[in-house]
């Protein structure tokens, strides 16, 4: 079964929360770098979300941009990584071996969306907290290069589901946790594979620009424009 | 599946398997029982999800509680040495502490119950098991071994599939 | 453990082969069950439904347990107030539950009263101490005090009836940001002093003053989802958002028109919409208005309202009539509105333009369904179950008098409300609750609080705890929420209602009918028709959750003609000459009213704002800071007649000159070392003094001043300070 996952963010629903973060923190086994790395830049989120100032008082505007990894159909990172530790998935996904990185980071120097994150030390869960570990990935050490997966162990546990009960992926099914947790629903996530997913209908929705589109990344997430109006 | 906490006992502690490191594949480890697989998969022709009963529906394939130990060995080999330290746990309600024997690489999903369904049989990877009398890994998996099969039956060999 | 790059340094199949072996050496224990727990698969994660208490909105959640420990939180899908959704304080919620500075054991005092010294001691001898204390209040029952936070459920019946049998009425309960000015507005406004449904979701014009729904006022997910909704969910339909307030929050950040008003003057913003709409007569509703009315808006045009509050006269008036073509329209305000000192009236004023575009029980408007419903066969105690969700701020005013006077022997405090951080220092809250002599604290972690304690017993987190619980905002009346422990306590915790059921059997007596219990989760079994009654099903789903009722509730009777309310100015505490700037306060989206700074995940959340972590800072409009000589980030004394902190500043271009705005949630002087140390507690720079007139707790009442100091930290952002690079490049 062939797939192409793909989300799209709504702006018009975006409120720039944050719940998105916490959620994937809580999924991906995210560590947390404390005050004095966070200054240094070196946050690990895989998502952020990004603010933007207009104007000033009166007439100040602020605008939310969420930002996971793009998962380019041309990604810039997979061609600069000169041990393959960063490739195309058969999903369509832009994917990251641990095993394979040695931490040079030219991935990370080469993704025009500042999305890739490296693992500076090996950070340590101090004892409870490690409990709480995900038991479906890995925990990245010192040394290598980690980025959003659009939750590849969910993708995994819905595509083992399925084929346990003999039938095709749910439109709908497959929610990384940014999508699953998100309260006005800013996020959609699907497979445009399937003609008739929410996904694929929003990637021709008039609202849709990409990132940087004129880079010619490619990117596997789409945003949709805010609307200006009152009533209709 | 959401369920209730009402019926559910008490979850006892239990050691997340620790993925750690490749295994030298023919050091034998001893066990705080000599369990014989030969003696049971051989001789009495048990089936071996009879033991390991989850690998059909979990990543995991399971080690069998000591309940399901006593289920037999209530009326069975009672008077065994081997068979009366079961029974001496049992009494006790204390979990045997066996020692892990097979390992996994680091870095690596192995979802037992894909392999299983999809029928390959359990002497793929753990050859050997049904004539051994004390537990060995006899196969190391290398990434050769894992991706010579999965070339073979023609199911992914992307990366992700197995490393997250 | 070799890693990978050591590997690589080394490199060859030789040393692969050497080093490996050696790894081996440590032998590695697989210990299966005993007997295996019913329904439980090896490696299989199960799900299970409970209700969130990271805030009071009262969320249900479901939890991903794997192998006995709690993995992921998650909304619960069924649940009417989220469906599925869940905020990062909820998500967050597994770092309480795994925190290594949790409390094990009970301790008792070790070293002169609130020195935060203790000792640790046994369960036994906790109780016996308990038990000791209570039995010396007994013979002046009214000489116990319990102070918790709001209390919803069972619980509130068990602490409610414990202290009843008892023989005290002194139950307090405390939330700094309680809704007692919405509530009286409500009462004013539309004749039911009750939290309303607001219809955000199917509204489609929405007027929020100051409001901040996305963010933490009463129940944010619900509201963010129904706001999801009505901007995308409706196929011909986009809801607008207009919003008024003296800083771009969060919230604004989602308006279409974010209108700057001056703090306190919202209320007269809404007159001045109010005036245009009768004026014009642009609502059935308008037209027919009451001739006081007609004659009482006469003074709100909006000339007269944009020489006070800055929002231009055209606009106001622009926004009127757009509302008031666009029904059902919805006017909502928010914290900052309601917490000046003219907070009611802020609410009874926009509470009219509901009234005159009549959306009183209208969908998309503001509905009344009786949320008590579910709990009416308890009579009287039903208010025990479902309180009014106020602050509580009078009654704990009067009570620390009492204290100070040596009225009570002894003090029983639970809860995540702090007071000992959230009431304002000048108000000397520490030293009326060592006046008492006896105090036990029922608490998961030492704070403020609980380590002035003599006694301090460790509760459980809601995720190992039984519970019941009725959320404030977001069903109709058909939703009660049930709370299990998701996972085994590995802690040795005892809850309050546990504690208290168990004191009252040994008290005796009335007590001891009063709770006839022998666990509180058997009262709870008693209520609900556990095990092998509907409870199970209850449980599994995460409560009770009935479906939606044909009506949308009782309406309340028409508000009385001619109740047209009089303008109240919001007044703020020191003199302009010295402390130039209005003081803004609102709840960090991350930490709330400070419960969440010991979470990690939290602190390294970025404010949607500022972009900050870690830290907080005081924000000013950069032309605000070239007047007084400030650059972003420099260190500063922030300075009210009542107190004084230390911040750093962060520019905000989107906040009225001549404000200054902070979060609430750090400073914290004792909770762990997450929230230790990372700056000043803003709850300190508000007044002592009574505000006349004001409802609730007064967030917004005090002026200060600026002064820029040399300090050690610096300020965090992910953000440039100076801003991000202009949307449209990106786009």
């Amino acid at each position: 079964m062939k797939h192409r996952w793909a989300m799209a963010i709504d702006l018009d629903r975006c409120t720039g929360c944050g719940a998105c973060v916490v959620a994937c923190t809580a999924e991906n086994n995210i560590p947390v770098i404390g005050e004095e790395e966070a200054a240094k830049g070196r946050l690990m989120h895989w998502i952020r979300v990004n603010r933007y100032w207009e104007e000033e008082n009166p007439g100040a505007r602020a605008t939310y941009l969420p930002v996971p990894c793009q998962h380019c159909q041309r990604a810039p990172c997979e061609i600069v990584c000169p041990v393959y530790a960063t490739y195309h998935s058969e999903d369509g996904l832009n994917a990251m071996v641990y095993n394979r990185c040695i931490g040079t980071r030219y991935c990370s120097n080469n993704c025009p969306y500042s999305v890739r994150v490296f693992n500076w030390y090996d950070y340590r869960w101090e004892k409870p907290l490690d409990e709480q570990l995900s038991p479906d990935l890995s925990v990245r050490s010192r040394g290598v290069m980690e980025k959003c997966t659009f939750c590849i162990q969910r993708i995994r546990r819905v595509k083992d589901k399925a084929a346990g009960e003999g039938r095709k992926i749910r439109d709908g099914e497959v929610q990384p946790a940014c999508v699953q947790t998100c309260p006005p629903g800013a996020l959609i996530f699907g497979d445009l594979e399937d003609p008739d997913s929410a996904i694929s209908r929003l990637f021709k929705d008039p609202r849709r620009f990409r990132l940087f589109e004129h880079l010619g990344t490619e990117p596997h997430v789409v945003y949709l424009k805010r609307r200006k109006g009152a009533g209709a | 599946m959401l369920r209730s906490r009402l019926k559910a006992a008490a979850v006892a502690s239990f050691l997340l398997l620790a993925l750690l490191g490749a295994v030298a594949a023919t050091a034998q480890t001893s066990q705080p029982i000599a369990y014989s697989h030969r003696v049971h998969v051989t001789n009495f022709k048990i089936d071996c999800r009879f033991c390991h009963s989850s690998a059909t529906k979990s990543t995991s394939a399971g080690i069998p509680s000591v309940e399901k130990c006593m289920i037999c060995h209530r009326a069975i080999a009672v008077d065994r040495p081997e068979v009366k330290k079961i029974a001496q746990y049992w009494k006790e309600k204390k979990p045997i502490p066996w020692n892990r024997v097979t390992e996994l690489p680091d870095h690596t999903y192995f979802p037992h119950k894909r392999m299983v369904n999809a029928g390959v049989a359990c002497l793929t990877c753990h050859p050997g098991i049904d004539q051994a009398d004390a537990a060995i890994q006899k196969q190391e998996f290398t990434m050769g071994f894992c991706m010579d099969c999965h070339r073979k039956r023609g199911v992914s060999i992307d990366c992700w599939t197995c490393h997250v | 453990m070799l890693d990978r790059r050591n590997f690589l340094k080394l490199g060859g199949a030789t040393a692969f082969a050497v080093l490996f072996g050696g790894c081996d050496s440590i032998p590695r224990k697989i210990i299966p069950f005993v007997i295996p727990p019913e329904d439980y698969t090896l490696g299989e994660s199960s799900w299970y439904a409970s209700g969130c208490r990271q805030c009071p909105a009262g969320c249900g959640i479901v939890v991903r347990v794997s192998e006995g420990r709690a993995k992921k939180v998650e909304g619960n899908p069924l649940h009417p107030v989220n469906r599925g959704k869940l905020c990062a304080r909820g998500q967050a919620a597994l770092q309480a539950l795994y925190h290594p500075e949790r409390l094990a054991q009970p301790l008792a005092l070790d070293g002169p009263r609130g020195s935060g010294r203790h000792r640790k001691i046994s369960w036994q001898e906790a109780l016996s101490l308990l038990m000791g204390g209570l039995k010396k209040a007994k013979e002046r029952p009214a000489s116990l005090l319990m102070l918790t936070e709001p209390m919803r459920g069972h619980e509130g019946l068990v602490a409610g009836r414990f202290m009843q049998a008892f023989g005290s009425p002194n139950r307090l309960a405390w939330d700094p940001f309680g809704q007692d000015a919405f509530l009286d507005g409500c009462a004013a406004a539309y004749g039911a002093r009750q939290i309303p449904e607001l219809d955000i979701a199917n509204t489609r014009y929405l007027l929020s003053f100051s409001g901040d729904f996305l963010e933490t006022w009463i129940s944010p997910v619900h509201y963010a989802r129904a706001y999801g909704a009505m901007r995308q969910d409706r196929p011909t339909v986009r809801g607008k958002l207009v919003h008024f307030g003296a800083r771009l929050s969060m919230t604004a950040a989602a308006a279409d028109l974010y209108l700057p008003a001056a703090p306190g003057t919202e209320g007269l913003v809404a007159l001045g919409i109010a005036h245009v709409l009768v004026r014009e007569k642009l609502t059935p509703q308008a037209a027919q208005a009451p001739a006081s009315w007609k004659k009482g808006l006469e003074k709100y045009s909006p000339g007269a309202v944009a020489a006070k509050s800055g929002v231009s006269a055209d606009t106001l008036a622009a926004v009127a009539r757009e509302f008031a073509s666009n029904q059902p329209g919805l006017a909502v305000a928010g914290t900052a509105a309601g917490s000046c000192t003219n907070g009611k009236f802020q609410h009874v004023a926009v509470g009219l333009l509901n009234v005159l575009a009549g959306n009183v029980g209208k969908e998309g408007g503001v509905l009344f369904p009786d949320r008590t419903a579910e709990f009416s066969r308890y009579g009287r105690e039903a208010r025990l179950l479902a309180p009014d969700p106020g602050s509580g701020y009078p009654e704990l005013r009067a009570a620390m008098e009492r204290m100070r006077k040596g009225e009570f022997r002894m003090a029983l405090l639970a809860g995540a409300s702090n007071p000992a951080f959230t009431i304002p220092p000048a108000l000397k809250f520490s030293e009326a609750l060592l006046s008492v002599p006896f105090v036990v604290s029922f608490a998961s972690f030492l704070d403020e609080t609980s380590s002035l304690s003599d006694l301090i017993l460790p509760a459980p987190t809601f995720l190992e705890a039984w519970g019941d619980d009725i959320a404030p905002a977001g069903h109709e009346g058909e939703a009660v929420t049930l709370l299990q422990p998701v996972v085994d306590t590995f802690r040795d915790t005892r809850s309050m209602p546990d504690v208290l059921i168990a004191a009252a059997r040994e008290l005796g007596g009335e007590a001891a009918r009063a709770l006839p219990w022998g666990s509180f989760k058997e009262c709870l079994e008693k209520a609900y028709g556990g095990p092998g009654g509907p409870m199970e099903k209850y449980l599994q789903e995460g409560g009770i959750f009935r479906g939606r009722k044909s009506s949308v509730g009782r309406l309340p009777r028409a508000p009385a003609k001619g109740n047209l309310p009089e303008l109240e100015e919001a007044t703020f505490d020191g003199d302009p000459a010295k402390y130039p700037l209005v003081l803004h306060l609102y709840p960090s989206i991350a930490l709330y009213d400070g419960r969440g700074a010991n979470l990690s995940w939290l602190q390294e959340l970025p404010d949607p704002v500022t972009t900050a972590v870690w830290r907080n800072w005081v924000e000013i409009h950069p032309e605000t800071a070239r007047k007084l000589g400030l650059s972003d980030g420099d260190g500063v004394i922030v300075s009210s007649p009542a107190g004084k902190i230390e911040a750093h500043v962060a520019f905000h271009p989107g906040i009225a000159q001549g404000v200054a705005s902070m979060p609430l949630g750090q400073g914290h002087g004792k909770f762990g070392r997450n929230a230790e140390g990372r700056g000043g507690n803003p709850f300190a720079l508000l007044p002592a003094a009574a505000q006349a007139g004001c409802a609730g707790f007064p967030l917004q009442s005090t002026r200060i001043a600026l002064e820029k100091t040399s300090m050690k930290t610096r300020l965090v952002r992910t953000a440039h300070p100076e801003g991000q690079w202009k949307i449209g490049n990106v786009m």
